[in-house]
């Protein structure tokens, strides 16, 4: 077993994605603790120049795969891939992230591997055998539990978002890469999967809990037709529409779109939040909102302590506005 | 269509009571036994399936306690029409392997289209059994499925869920194995003659011994259960209309943080450009996406 | 210059004799069929017990059926309906003397001649032109009043009907006046008579004799047809109405059965009503004596902010459905005549919130919630098709036994810090304190429970709680047709109340001290049961409950539907707050029996609500006299109550309560 340390890279739009760069930070962490190196593995069609940016923040060797057949996420695919890879170099641990992928391929490489996987894991240590001390929460966290799989070959993890600082390394190494044909690891016989569609999530039809961008109505906004500013916000945002429990109340929107405790639970990039003054049980349901702007006459509402940016104001003179310029900053786009 | 889904019986724990420090294990008073919601939605499709297909049987298995059983009572009440109960008196909760290879070796002589299981359990949060059977019985596996549907040429069309709403079409021939994510459907709730023909079903009973010899696979150990510390955000304090309940819920996950964020006021015009100034610098605009 | 009697004169060749038995033949053998009918369409109904108790029945015969104590809840209409009734008691003997009088050639009844003849003849005069001016002002009632409730009514037969009656009176006060001029004299003083008799005065002896004759055969020719138009409309209630009184529900706040003969729902296939002969016959009888009287609708709260329930409506509809597939010989129609969902539609039972207003103003007191319960259990129980909000609440209270799905673990955590006695530790107890759901759950209504704790304490009573293992009472769930969760969570809390030996339970809400009190018996739990005011009167007037401070507040007391119509306890609340000093009580004006529902029951408080909400409704109504404070005795009525004030923002203004926590704020 070699003393290494691999961590699986994925990619977005041409950059590396958030929880990667999490984990390439935590990787480089533990491959600290014990002298070991620290291996990324990069699949994907044209990402030649994401190595480097794994090698900023610490991956010393690159295992790349750049073929067009690898341009899109195939579970078959990678894991033969990955298993093989593994099989041929005997990492001691395998890490991946926590993301809709990692929680598809993690589980399939372990299965092929015969090895355990701890997923979405909130802490990670090593013990003196250079075993994975795995800790994560469970029963929708309200336990936290340490583990360790003594016999699992390599050691795998899965680890769960927001964890780990991102930094780039200090002392970034120059950077090895190893390229990787698929070929070498394509097993048609395994090949029983084809991915034949993608359907973009429709903001108008998404679950509000899915949504990315938001914009929001409560108490503030008085009235049905006050609601349709809500509304054409949201559309020249391309957002989804939500409320309080007022809006529900004074049937402005369906029971489907409360955000709250007795609604559903967002996590948007972006809400824009009018009229809503934010009792807890509102915020109890907007918490892992990333962006929050909040529009309110009241500057002492709840809310407003919460927002990236407090707008005190009428939503009824904003909105118009707001919705005006931003039609003409996306008239251009085709 | 014959379907076999696989469920879970899992424990509901409170904060303040459901587990001692001292033995690792799950104790106390009201704890409420449950059937895993994925699991619901998995037999929810699999009675789907069944009627789409306009026959079949839908047989459900679970491995556990004796008290799983009344989780099969509900999954036979929802519609299902063969239910084998796998005891294992001992271990609470199996881990993933162990389930995996006692399942598979049940599975494997039986006679199926479709193999469901839940996305993951609620309890120990794995996520894998149902990926483990798969590859152990060597069966094409989608995972986080939430509709199922046939092609003309008998093939699997399933969408599964990605980020955000967005979705993923994927075909495979049959058998497969699916994990299901909150299906688009939902079962009905059972009705009194449904459920006077689910207490009168007989289960199959298995013990695990019977199943073997098992494949040595490597075990996951426990070293430490506890309770999880307060994030340490500030948070905005629940106020006092939230029940007790609600309001460690509140305070457990954080709530959310005040943040340093700016203010701006004044006319509506200088507000709006406010505004699209700040999505402009944070990328949130549209046509920078 | 005495006449023959009608009925020995020739007619065209043929003896009036001969013709009044033609006509009582005809006559009845028409009703009898009419009859026969309609006693086949009852048979087909569901057995339903009704002979317990005979001398309650026959008690409530005599006040509600004979003295109409109902009546007069509407006045203009009560008053009259109250005397034309009276006046057809009376009528009975003197219509047989009429008829036996024709058939015996002319011979009344023997005991009518002498003292009690007078006597009856006269009054039944009086009565004649009481009537005939009832049906005036009933006619008045209807044609220019035009009530609200009388929407929907078969106006034509309502005005026929009249016309009849007045047709009757007045056929038989020219038959007796003719008579008396005839005669001269009559039994005793017959006013009605001596009236008519003058009329006939001014016209010449020959046509008083026509008149004579044909004031007789009319009338009895009226008196058989209008008897062959009872079965036909809704004035069956006339032969209905007092075997339905008889008939009634004793037993206060139940829901039937989902079946009489078998108690335990798991040994049933079946369940709910879904066509005609599904409702027992009791129902059916219902059905035959609705009168059209609108005066359940106009007290429906849902009706009232614009739901499509209409009480009325649903009986007359499906009265309507019986009569119409009811044959002498076939009655197979009916068993396939769908009732739910083609003659009743859903949203029409769905908006009920079991507030027993209805039954409680129905003058032959129909049961109407029992049946909007049946047709609720068909579709919980056969049908799986209700609405969708609440099937969160069933598996929250089948999994974690509330319909809040908080759980077990957590329910006594609004003890903390108070030293509450528990049944596990504490043996011998005088009373168990039954604290409910949204006493251990909801954080108002916690502070309702914490408060009753203080007044257990302080009064020293030697109590305890269920602690963890109180379990939803079941009430919602009966009341939204989901008999079989009822059952599971009943049985469930009888087992745990035997196991500690309860005795004696003190409950503060009225939905769960209704069902343990009245509910619980049908499956086996026997328990003395008192709602928290009552228990709290008992402390104060002994002594053990002094009230030190004062509370100088003008206080409105909302009865609870399940407290006040369900179990009539309206004046334990009402001497709490009298007796405590500086307080004073305005009423809304519709309070003890006539109040108006919060909106929560019938498993309202968990589904969603469009449009004007009942309890704003209710909210407006109780504010009329501006009163300071409002006070309830139900956790579901305050946080209705508390809703209602916060969305007119009165919040600070006027103080929402429940009795409990205004006593344990004063000792």
């Amino acid at each position: 077993m070699s003393n290494t340390i691999w961590i699986f890279a994925e990619h977005q739009r041409g950059e590396i994605t958030e929880s990667s760069l999490e984990l390439v930070c935590e990787g480089r962490r533990l491959a600290g603790l014990r002298r070991h190196e620290l291996c990324a593995l990069l699949f994907g069609h044209q990402i030649e120049a994401l190595a480097k940016t794994l090698a900023r923040y610490g991956a010393e060797t690159v295992y790349l795969a750049d073929h067009e057949v690898l341009a899109t996420y195939h579970p078959e695919l990678f894991t033969d891939m990955l298993a093989g890879l593994v099989k041929t170099y005997d990492p001691s641990i395998l890490l991946l992230s926590s993301s809709i992928l990692g929680q598809d391929l993690a589980p399939r490489v372990a299965a092929r591997l015969r090895t355990n996987l701890v997923p979405n894991c909130d802490k990670l240590e090593l013990s003196d055998e250079g075993l994975l001390l795995q800790t994560r929460l469970i029963y929708q966290n309200k336990i936290h539990t340490t583990v360790v799989c003594p016999g699992g070959k390599p050691q795998m993890a899965t680890l769960a978002p927001g964890i780990a600082k991102i930094k780039e390394s200090a002392t970034p190494k120059e950077i090895r890469i190893v390229p990787v044909a698929p070929t070498d690891f394509l097993q048609p016989e395994s090949q029983r999967i084809e991915v034949t569609g993608f359907i973009k999530a429709d903001p108008k039809a998404v679950d509000i809990s899915d949504a990315a961008l938001i914009v929001s109505g409560g108490k503030g906004v008085q009235d049905d037709a006050g609601f349709q500013l809500i509304r054409g916000l949201a559309d020249v945002l391309d957002a989804t529409v939500a409320g309080s429990r007022m809006a529900v109340d004074n049937q402005w929107i369906d029971r489907t779109r409360q955000i709250g405790q007795s609604g559903k639970t967002v996590s948007p990039d972006l809400m824009i939040s009018c009229g809503i003054s934010g009792a807890s049980a509102h915020i109890f349901g907007m918490r892992d909102t990333k962006t929050l702007i909040a529009i309110n006459k009241d500057k002492a509402a709840p809310i407003m302590r919460l927002a990236d940016l407090a707008v005190v104001g009428d939503l009824h003179e904003i909105l118009p506005m707001l919705i005006e310029r931003l039609r003409g900053i996306n008239a251009p786009k085709a | 269509m014959k379907i076999i889904v696989c469920v879970k019986q899992i424990a509901q724990i409170y904060i303040q009571s459901g587990y001692d420090p001292t033995t690792n294990a799950m104790v106390g008073d009201g704890l409420v036994y449950i059937l895993n919601p994925y699991d619901e939605f998995a037999v929810g499709e699999a009675i789907r399936q069944r009627e789409k297909a306009g026959g079949g049987a839908v047989t459900v298995i679970t491995l556990g306690h004796s008290r799983a059983e009344d989780a099969l009572r509900w999954c036979l009440a929802l519609g299902s029409d063969e239910a084998i109960h796998v005891l294992t008196p001992g271990a609470e909760s199996l881990d993933s392997w162990t389930t995996a290879s006692i399942l598979a070796n049940l599975i494997k002589p039986m006679e199926y289209d479709l193999l469901l299981f839940g996305k993951k359990a609620m309890d120990d949060e794995m996520g894998q059994v149902g990926t483990f059977v798969a590859e152990l019985l060597n069966l094409p596996l989608v995972t986080a499925v939430i509709d199922i549907d046939l092609t003309s040429a008998g093939k699997f069309r399933v969408q599964r869920a990605l980020e955000r709403g967005d979705r993923e079409e994927v075909t495979c021939p049959l058998p497969a194995a699916f994990t299901m994510e909150k299906t688009l459907t939902r079962t009905k709730y059972p009705t009194l003659p449904a459920r006077k023909a689910a207490r009168e079903m007989p289960i199959r009973q298995i013990d695990t011994h019977s199943l073997g010899p098992f494949p040595t696979l490597p075990k996951m150990v426990t070293l430490r259960l506890a309770q999880p510390k307060v994030k340490p955000k500030k948070i905005l304090a629940p106020d006092s209309a939230m029940s007790d309940a609600d309001r460690m819920k509140f305070i457990m996950t954080g709530g959310m943080g005040n943040k340093k964020g700016g203010t701006v006021g004044g006319n509506a015009e200088k507000i709006v450009s406010s505004i699209i100034d700040f999505l402009k610098e944070k990328m949130l605009l549209k046509a920078q996406f | 210059m005495q006449w023959n009697h009608p009925a020995n004169e020739t007619y065209f060749g043929f003896h009036g004799y001969s013709l009044m038995w033609l006509i009582l033949i005809i006559g009845l053998s028409f009703f009898g069929l009419t009859m026969f009918k309609r006693y086949r369409l009852i048979r087909l109904g569901k057995p339903d017990p009704r002979f317990s108790d005979l001398g309650r029945r026959v008690m409530a015969l005599l006040m509600d059926g004979i003295l109409q104590r109902r009546q007069p809840r509407y006045l203009l209409a009560g008053i009259p309906h109250i005397l034309i009734f009276w006046g057809f008691l009376i009528f009975g003997l003197h219509s047989i003397d009429l008829i036996v009088g024709g058939l015996r050639h002319g011979d009344t009844l023997p005991f009518m001649d002498g003292f009690f003849g007078a006597a009856y003849n006269s009054l039944k005069d009086i009565f004649q032109l009481v009537v005939l001016a009832a049906c005036i002002v009933a006619v008045y009632q209807r044609a220019v009043v035009r009530p609200k409730r009388y929407q929907d009514s078969h106006h034509f037969e309502a005005y026929l009907v009249l016309g009849l009656i007045a047709f009757l009176m007045l056929s038989d006060i020219f038959y007796g006046g003719s008579k008396l001029f005839s005669e001269n004299t009559g039994p005793g003083f017959l006013i009605a008579a001596q009236v008519s008799k003058s009329i006939l005065s001014a016209t010449s002896p020959e046509s008083a004799k026509i008149i004579n004759q044909l004031s007789y055969w009319l009338h009895i020719l009226c008196f058989f047809f209008f008897l062959n138009l009872l079965p036909m409309s809704k004035h069956f209630h006339i032969i209905t109405a007092l075997p339905n009184v008889f008939f009634k529900n004793l037993l206060p706040g139940t829901i039937k059965p989902p079946q009489w003969n078998t108690q335990d729902i798991e040994q049933l296939d079946e369940a709910g009503a879904e066509t005609f002969n599904d409702f027992t016959w009791k129902h059916i009888l219902d059905f035959y004596s609705c009168t059209e009287c609108g005066r359940c609708t106009d007290n429906c709260p849902a009706n009232a902010v614009g739901k499509p329930l209409s009480p009325k409506k649903i009986t007359m509809e499906i009265r309507d459905f019986g009569y119409k597939h009811s044959s002498l010989f076939k009655t197979n129609a009916l068993t396939n005549g769908i009732i739910l969902g083609e003659v009743v539609q859903d949203e029409a039972f769905w908006s009920c919130t079991t507030c027993g207003a209805c039954e409680q103003e129905c003058p032959v007191f129909i049961e109407h919630i029992d049946k909007i319960v049946e047709l609720r259990r068909r579709r919980v129980l056969m049908d799986s098709a209700f609405p969708p909000e609440i099937e969160q609440i069933y598996r929250n209270m089948e999994i974690y036994g509330d319909a809040w799905g908080t759980g077990p673990a957590l329910r006594a955590d609004w003890t903390r810090g108070l030293s509450v006695k528990t049944a596990q530790s504490t043996g011998n107890i005088d009373v168990l304190y039954w604290v409910g759901c949204a006493g251990s759950f909801d954080s108002r209504s916690q502070q309702v429970a914490v408060s009753f704790i203080k007044i257990l304490q302080k009064a020293g009573v030697n109590y305890a709680t269920l602690g963890l293992e109180e379990h939803c009472c079941g009430d919602y769930a009966r009341r939204t047709g989901n008999e079989y969760l009822f059952q599971v969570l009943a049985k469930k809390n009888i087992e745990i109340l035997h196991k500690y030996d309860i005795s004696k339970i003190v409950v503060a809400c009225p939905h769960g001290y209704n069902t343990i009190k009245n509910e619980y018996p049908q499956l086996g739990g026997h328990f003395e049961v008192v709602h928290a005011t009552e228990f709290i009167l008992g402390l104060i007037n002994g002594g053990r409950l002094p009230l030190f401070k004062e509370l100088k507040k003008i206080i409105a007391y909302h009865d609870p539907c399940y407290l006040g119509r369900h179990n009539g306890i309206y004046e334990i609340p009402r001497k709490i707050i009298s007796s405590i000093p500086g307080a004073s009580i305005v009423e809304a004006e519709r309070h003890k029996d006539k109040s108006f529902c919060c909106g929560a029951g019938g498993g309202h408080f968990w589904m969603k609500s469009s449009g004007t909400r009942i309890n704003d409704a209710r909210t407006a109504q109780l504010l009329e006299k501006s009163p300071e404070m409002l006070t309830t005795g139900c956790p579901y009525c305050l946080i209705m109550l508390d809703d209602g004030i916060e969305s007119r923002e009165m919040k600070g203004q006027v103080l929402v309560k429940d009795i409990i926590e205004v006593i344990a704020d004063l000792i």
